[in-house]
């Protein structure tokens, strides 16, 4: 019996959270067979592998987004035939509509032989009749061309994927939604297979602040971009047999974004605590760790600057940035210069990618200072190391620190807001300066970890979800 | 959380429409222009020796010298004339000018090898004198490159120029002609045929020369890279087919024809069908008012509303702006269509009117104005035809005008073949209808076109950029690097 792990962008060829995760559950549940389907963005741009994965996993198949280049470009459309019903849950899926028979419309586009390929079913009569349809219905007045343009780009590297084919399994599970649940669904459909979803953050929200973000998408397309992906997200919670969260607010936005409350479950992620050594001496020098990639959404700018100002009023301190910087070299490259410019090149080290317990024994206090995050492993391995934190109240940061009600246990860390470096550095100060209250915040990190948060727990959770579908 | 969504930023929005603001600068005046300076020359050639003693077999050797030289250069030229003229609209619409002069000169080794090889072989076994058959077959090689070289004028839009260096050659043949027929050279073997050709051939080289000249001024400057537009064998491979058939099926007939019961050979060498010849070379004058009207539309008004047009797709204008810019823009290419018929058939008509007369008081034989009669409405439908070809062109409707000119081309055959045994009052039927069926065809496939043409101008488009492949575009890069 094999589960086939779906990601998007991830495992095992980009580190991170996710990565990490997916090889911690591959690895405990040696008594399992895996499958990895990793969805990738080109062929050209797949980076070397980063995760060796461990001897239970079968196969490791990956998709590209960009495999349509593969496709000729100028092909003809074809006539496509459907039946009226095929016809509806199509234009439903196209419409990113909420009442889509996403069964039949993910199988009938998947259907080569009935659709064409993406490009010809792009370049049908069916597609053009039903764009000028939809361009009418809101976009009387704008600009055509760009909304035939916008719409093709859109569709174009979905459809080529919900075409790929993929490896057969006895359950499908994505580890988020967004193109790696479509093609939960996809499998699901086609091989009436059950799909697992567990998301670690909320893949709608987190694609919309990027929209929201992105320059390069004109206004009034920004609106069908992110129905996109909620429209993405929806399907598949509509559709899968098992939705699982890392913590009960994003459990709430699953169910608010409509996901059947009798199929969503909350499993915290889970740390092996025996790997990390309890804190014995807590008047080591004074040096701040932050755990992260490199990269916009850990907001490492704003971690350095609040570092200026906790170096200003404690000269003898050092901010290790523990992590790999190549996933977004401009923006690491922008960031060592911020360190050059506030003259802090001696006092800021950046370690690249290393072995974290390497370092958290010298570490007295860690920093999070991320604009979003699901359930971070890092915080649970620093915390499992007796570390308290300070950290933006992201995902389920402010539980892991100040514990769900009823637990019993006090604090772990200060929570400050997020792009504020002068409130992260108060809080570090005052850690820092503290011992008394650094030491409590510290075991009482360990406890939290070791009592609820554990590897055990988590792995026994999967293996229970698993065995409910037969695996 | 990771995520790929995002990562597609190259996505493939860009301005694929700019392309399309270019000219097919091929117009039916690239073919008309020396057609009519040819048979005004051949005919004025043709008076004159009527005032010299001239045996009929040297006149009937040098019209066929003649007719051989203009068929068969045009075949041979049209498929790179087609090819060449898109070439050269793209790189001069993206202001690439280098390109064009280097161009040339691919294409004319090219042509000039195929033309070269292929009169070789047609003169090995001929008994003509050697001096005639230099003479022959340089008439022949200028032609081609003249033909190659006028679609680089015509795309530099130097109209006054090309007719400038026609009416000069023109001139030189003519009075080379008076002069060689008061003091004749004297070749031992077709003393007049030959003095003629001689005097054909300086005009026509005195032509290609000033061509040569004007284009030299226009296009100074030019990269290594001769053989690029290889490339557009494969870009645009259709083309090269288009007018390939065209041009076949153009002459298709007259082949069948020579090679019939109503044929001959004059000298082991050239096939010819006197009557059919002559008439179907003097029919084809008619239709020069078409090609010229079509080239002044096109340049003006036309081309005008095409820009229009696809300035409102690029402009971000809504559907119903771009369908009523469509709207202006077909109604314009019908009247235009309408109205180049309406003229043409008015000339036709004078003309077939006056012709009888006309060719009486000429002397010509009965059987050469019924001849005459039919090939003139074959070449209005002809001529009709080619427009909507290069409208269809236009639109990129490459494999529809494909369509069109295999249709042509095979309904020729087909029905020339079939007449053929039927009589001669049923010559240049067989060019007729399969004239009147293509263009019957292409006006329908151009409105069926045309009311959908938004539908084929979006979804014609590649809808992602990838590395073109194919076989000359590789030898393009191969011979690029190697230059």
């Amino acid at each position: 019996m094999e589960v086939a792990l779906i990601l998007e962008g991830s495992y095992p060829y980009t580190t991170g959270g996710l990565s990490s995760w997916t090889q911690q559950l591959m690895t405990h549940l040696p008594e399992k067979k895996f499958k990895i389907i990793s969805i990738m963005p080109s062929r050209s741009t797949l980076p070397s592998l980063k995760y060796r994965p461990p001897s239970n996993v079968t196969e490791l198949h990956t998709l590209f987004l960009e495999d349509f280049m593969l496709l000729s470009p100028t092909k003809r459309g074809r006539s496509v035939r459907l039946s009226t019903q095929e016809r509806l849950a199509v234009e439903g899926f196209l419409t990113f509509g909420s009442d889509t028979n996403w069964e039949l419309a993910v199988t009938t586009l998947a259907n080569i032989a009935k659709v064409g390929t993406s490009v010809e079913f792009l370049k049908s009569d069916f597609f053009w009749e039903y764009l000028l349809r939809t361009y009418s219905d809101g976009h009387a007045t704008k600009d055509f061309n760009r909304h035939f343009w916008s719409l093709v780009s859109m569709y174009v590297p979905l459809l080529t994927l919900i075409q790929q084919q993929g490896p057969r399994a006895d359950a499908y599970h994505a580890l988020s939604t967004g193109y790696a649940g479509l093609m939960g669904l996809v499998y699901k459909f086609k091989y009436s297979k059950p799909l697992i979803l567990t998301e670690h953050g909320i893949y709608a929200r987190e694609r919309e602040e990027e929209i929201i973000n992105a320059s390069w998408v004109a206004p009034d397309f920004k609106k069908i971009w992110i129905s996109y992906f909620y429209a993405m997200s929806t399907g598949v919670y509509k559709s899968a047999d098992m939705i699982i969260s890392l913590f009960n607010r994003n459990r709430d936005i699953q169910l608010e974004l409509g996901a059947p409350a009798s199929q969503t479950r909350v499993i915290p992620n889970g740390v092996d605590t025996t790997r990390f050594a309890e804190r014995s001496s807590w008047d080591s020098r004074q040096n701040i760790g932050a755990v992260l990639r490199v990269v916009p959404i850990k907001d490492v700018k704003t971690l350095i600057r609040a570092f200026k100002i906790i170096s200003s009023e404690l000269p003898g301190t050092t901010l290790f940035i523990i992590g790999s910087g190549e996933e977004d070299l401009a923006y690491y490259l922008e960031c060592k210069q911020l360190v050059d410019l506030l003259l802090l090149t001696d006092r800021v080290v950046f370690t690249g990618h290393v072995d974290i317990r390497d370092y958290l024994p010298r570490l007295d206090v860690l920093l999070l200072t991320s604009l979003s995050e699901a359930q971070p492993l890092v915080m649970l391995e620093g915390m499992a190391a007796g570390l308290p934190f300070v950290a933006t109240d992201v995902g389920s940061c402010s539980e892991l620190l100040l514990g769900r009600p009823g637990e019993g246990i006090g604090p772990a860390g200060i929570i400050v807001p997020q792009v504020s470096p002068e409130d992260t550095a108060q809080a570090t100060i005052r850690l820092l300066t503290d011992h008394a209250l650094r030491r409590e915040m510290g075991s009482n990190a360990r406890q939290r970890v070791e009592q609820f948060y554990n590897q055990e727990q988590f792995i026994n959770s999967y293996r229970q979800a698993y065995e409910s579908f037969g695996i | 959380m990771a995520g790929i969504g995002f990562t597609l930023k190259r996505l493939f929005y860009k301005d694929t429409f700019s392309d399309r603001f270019r000219a097919y600068a091929f117009s039916s005046l690239v073919a008309a222009g020396p057609w009519l300076s040819a048979v005004l020359v051949v005919n004025i050639l043709l008076l004159v020796a009527e005032r010299y003693i001239m045996a009929p077999s040297d006149r009937l050797l040098f019209m066929s010298t003649i007719v051989y030289s203009f068929i068969f250069s045009q075949i041979i030229t049209a498929p790179w004339q087609f090819v060449a003229t898109r070439y050269i609209a793209d790189r001069l619409f993206h202001k690439e000018y280098d390109y064009i002069k280097p161009s040339l000169m691919g294409v004319s080794k090219i042509v000039f090898t195929l033309a070269f090889v292929a009169q070789a072989i047609f003169y090995l076994r001929t008994p003509l004198p050697s001096y005639y058959i230099f003479m022959a077959a340089s008439l022949f090689l200028i032609l081609t490159l003249t033909w190659i070289l006028m679609v680089y004028m015509s795309a530099a839009k130097d109209y006054l120029a090309i007719a400038r260096s026609f009416i000069w050659g023109g001139v030189v043949t003519v009075a080379l002609s008076f002069l060689l027929f008061a003091k004749p050279i004297h070749f031992p073997l077709h003393l007049y045929a030959s003095n003629m050709l001689l005097a054909y051939v300086v005009g026509l080289a005195v032509t290609l020369l000033l061509l040569v000249r004007t284009f030299l001024v226009i296009f100074t400057f030019g990269n290594n890279y001769e053989f690029d537009f290889l490339r557009y064998l494969n870009k645009v491979g259709s083309l090269f087919f288009i007018g390939l058939f065209y041009t076949l099926a153009t002459w298709i007939d007259t082949i069948l024809i020579w090679n019939s019961e109503y044929g001959g050979l004059i000298y082991g060498t050239y096939r010819f069908a006197l009557h059919y010849d002559h008439a179907k070379f003097l029919a084809y004058l008619t239709i020069i008012p078409t090609s010229v009207l079509f080239l002044v539309y096109v340049e003006t008004e036309f081309y005008d509303k095409f820009k229009t047009y696809f300035q409102a797709i690029r402009g971000g204008a809504s559907l119903a702006e771009i369908v009523a810019a469509r709207q202006v823009m077909v109604q314009l290419a019908y009247r235009h269509i309408v109205y180049l018929l309406e003229r043409q058939v008015l000339i036709t008509f004078t003309v077939l009117v006056l012709s009888n007369s006309l060719f009486v008081a000429l002397g010509f034989s009965v059987l050469l104005v019924d001849v005459f009669r039919i090939t003139a409405l074959a070449a209005i439908c002809n001529a009709i035809m080619l427009v909507v070809l290069l409208m269809l062109l236009y639109f990129e409707a490459r494999l529809e005008a494909l369509l069109v000119a295999a249709v042509f081309f095979v309904a020729n055959l087909v029905l020339t073949a079939a007449f053929i045994p039927l009589g001669s009052a049923y010559l240049g039927l067989g060019l007729f209808l399969s004239a009147l069926i293509a263009l019957l065809m292409s006006i329908w496939i151009l409105s069926a076109y045309l009311r959908r043409i938004e539908y084929t101008t979006f979804t014609r488009q590649p809808y992602f950029a990838v590395p073109e492949k194919g076989m000359f575009i590789s030898l393009a890069d191969y011979l690029n690097s190697h230059s």
